[in-house]
């Protein structure tokens, strides 16, 4: 056995595959670091639309409160329940103001401050006037308790899926590479030396020179969790160096480990190790079947 | 205890019979040839006796058991055709790689790289290979593992005049220790210098003849496969 892995570890060696592999770790992780910078770019310019749209909706109510109260038609009651209702309203369009003097000075506080302070006074308009001015109140209340609790402890906001800052590209990156579609490609990838050794020649020549031949599979199996493994550890620290020097926030400020993912109620921490776990435990058996799969096919193909 | 026996193997690609019903036996240890056109089916033997095939009908039998994976390992060095080698692997590499596998010291490789005279390129990688030192490299790792029973497939292919007598005398000496060898080739002429046991492919069947000393070559393989496939 020690023979065969030896003998695995040469061939991946003098292939130039072993030196392949650090190459394509950091050249993939620069491409989803650039793709992320992208992402962020584009995430803070949803923020500014969502907010713009919101503040349409306010322009216009207020707009309607404001004839309202102008037009001599009406009746003095009316006048005085568009004018209470304004002095709800107005509040509200502040806080969106605010929200987009945040983005554009990239503070974050302040603009979880102010998102806060939109979703606090929407919630009181909305049960004044019973009626959903903007989101349901489920969700406002949500976010303004997660905002709350970043804001009282100092964390970034930060997109889920696009981030440049270490740990939260870390947690998305890995999260891919723990989707079985890319550990898939993984296995396709690693693979490489075993299947063209297996349906060329050579594979007659260890077919005898391996007593027994699944010897020969499980060298190479452990080759390729190992090179797997050297795959996430070398694209993770690739990505944490380039995280370090180029990432910058989304607003203002950093997302430490233990900050909670939103929506996991998980730390980055804990997440990042899971997808770890994860992406292993994918890969671990399919790449063995894929062992299995080629070997069969392999045997079936030769006598045909 | 028979060194080699197959008994009643048939055996065919999709469409296209290539044993029908052969025998073959060998009981004495020594050099034998084999000896056929090429596409008749030389390579194919070694392949089933080595159970890298399976027959379709017949046994075949080695050192009185049948030739399981195991039981080749334990008595078979193959010789294969050179594109088994990998190309970016040196021909130490392989050698050392043959020699491990079958529990071989790697002090028994030196002498026999000086034997074959390829001790200057043993380091280089196959890809820059010529023929002929693919050629020694093959017959390098079949000597090293020592087995008794050796399969030889067209080891004299390509080889140049002084690489022809290293590999003869290689042979002889191997002859001189009891192994056997059973060595295929389509150039029965210079095949007859290293034995006159010779099997031929016949007809999908295996024919043996001992050569006389006054037959010569061209005289048998035209009495046997026409003129037309000299
Ligand atoms: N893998 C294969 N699939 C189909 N036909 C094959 C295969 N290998 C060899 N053959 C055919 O079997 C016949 C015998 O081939 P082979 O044993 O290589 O002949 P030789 O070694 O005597 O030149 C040839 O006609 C060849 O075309
Ligand atoms: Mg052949």
């Amino acid at each position: 056995m020690r023979t065969l892995i030896g003998f695995e570890w040469r061939r991946l060696h003098r292939s130039g595959f072993a030196w392949g592999l650090p190459v394509l770790a950091i050249v993939l992780v620069g491409l989803f670091f650039w793709f992320s910078q992208v992402g962020v770019d584009q995430y803070r310019q949803e923020l500014l639309n969502h907010i713009q749209s919101n503040d349409e909706i306010l322009s216009q109510l207020i707009g309607g409160y404001r004839q309202t109260i102008a037009d001599d038609l009406e009746t003095a009651d009316r006048k005085a329940e568009a004018k209470k209702d304004m002095a709800l309203a107005v509040p509200i369009g502040d806080a969106l103001d605010a929200q987009q003097q945040a983005v554009e000075d990239r503070s974050t506080p302040r603009y979880l401050r102010a998102v806060i302070a939109a979703n606090t006074r929407t919630i009181a308009f909305d049960n004044a006037l019973h009626r959903v001015l903007l989101q349901d109140h489920h969700t406002l209340t949500a976010q303004t308790k997660l905002y709350q609790t970043m804001l009282a402890r100092g964390w970034a906001l930060e997109d889920t899926h696009y981030t440049t800052q270490p740990v939260g590209f870390l947690v998305s990156w890995q999260s891919w590479l723990a989707q079985p579609l890319a550990v898939l490609l993984g296995v396709a990838l690693l693979s490489t030396t075993w299947v063209t050794a297996l349906f060329t020649n050579n594979a007659d020549l260890m077919a005898t020179t391996v007593q027994p031949w699944r010897r020969w599979a499980l060298a190479n199996w452990f080759w390729a969790v190992l090179s797997w493994l050297a795959f996430l550890t070398l694209s993770n620290a690739a990505g944490w160096l380039a995280g370090q020097w180029l990432g910058t926030p989304l607003l203002s400020g950093t997302t430490p480990w233990h900050a909670i993912v939103p929506g996991t109620g998980q730390s980055y921490w804990i997440v990042w190790v899971q997808e770890i776990g994860i992406s292993l435990l994918w890969f671990i058996p399919m790449y063995g079947i894929l062992l299995l799969v080629t070997t069969y096919a392999e045997k079936w193909g030769r006598q045909r | 205890m028979d060194i080699l026996t197959i008994d009643d193997l048939s055996f065919g690609w999709r469409k296209q019979p290539v044993f029908s019903h052969a025998f073959l036996k060998i009981e004495q240890p020594g050099l034998y040839g084999l000896v056929a056109p090429n596409g008749s089916g030389k390579t194919t033997l070694l392949n089933l006796i080595s159970s890298l095939l399976q027959p379709q009908a017949g046994k075949i039998s080695l050192y009185g058991g049948l030739n399981t994976a195991k039981n080749v390992f334990d008595h078979v060095a193959f010789l294969q055709d050179n594109s088994v080698l990998y190309p970016y692997l040196s021909g130490r590499e392989h050698i050392n790689f043959v020699a491990d596998t079958h529990h071989i010291p790697r002090t028994a490789i030196a002498p026999i790289a000086d034997k074959l005279e390829m001790t200057s390129y043993l380091d280089k990688r196959v890809r820059h290979y010529s023929l002929g030192m693919k050629q020694r490299l093959l017959l390098a790792m079949a000597l090293v593992v020592d087995r008794p029973l050796m399969l030889l497939d067209e080891p004299l292919n390509g080889l140049d005049p002084t690489s022809l007598i290293i590999v003869r005398e290689a042979l002889n000496q191997a002859k001189a220790d009891g192994q056997t060898a059973l060595i295929s080739s389509h150039n029965l002429d210079e095949l007859m210098r290293v034995t006159r046991d010779i099997f031929f492919v016949v007809d999908h069947a295996l024919r043996f003849e001992h050569l006389a000393a006054d037959e010569t070559a061209e005289q048998r393989y035209a009495a046997l496969f026409g003129v037309h496939d000299k």
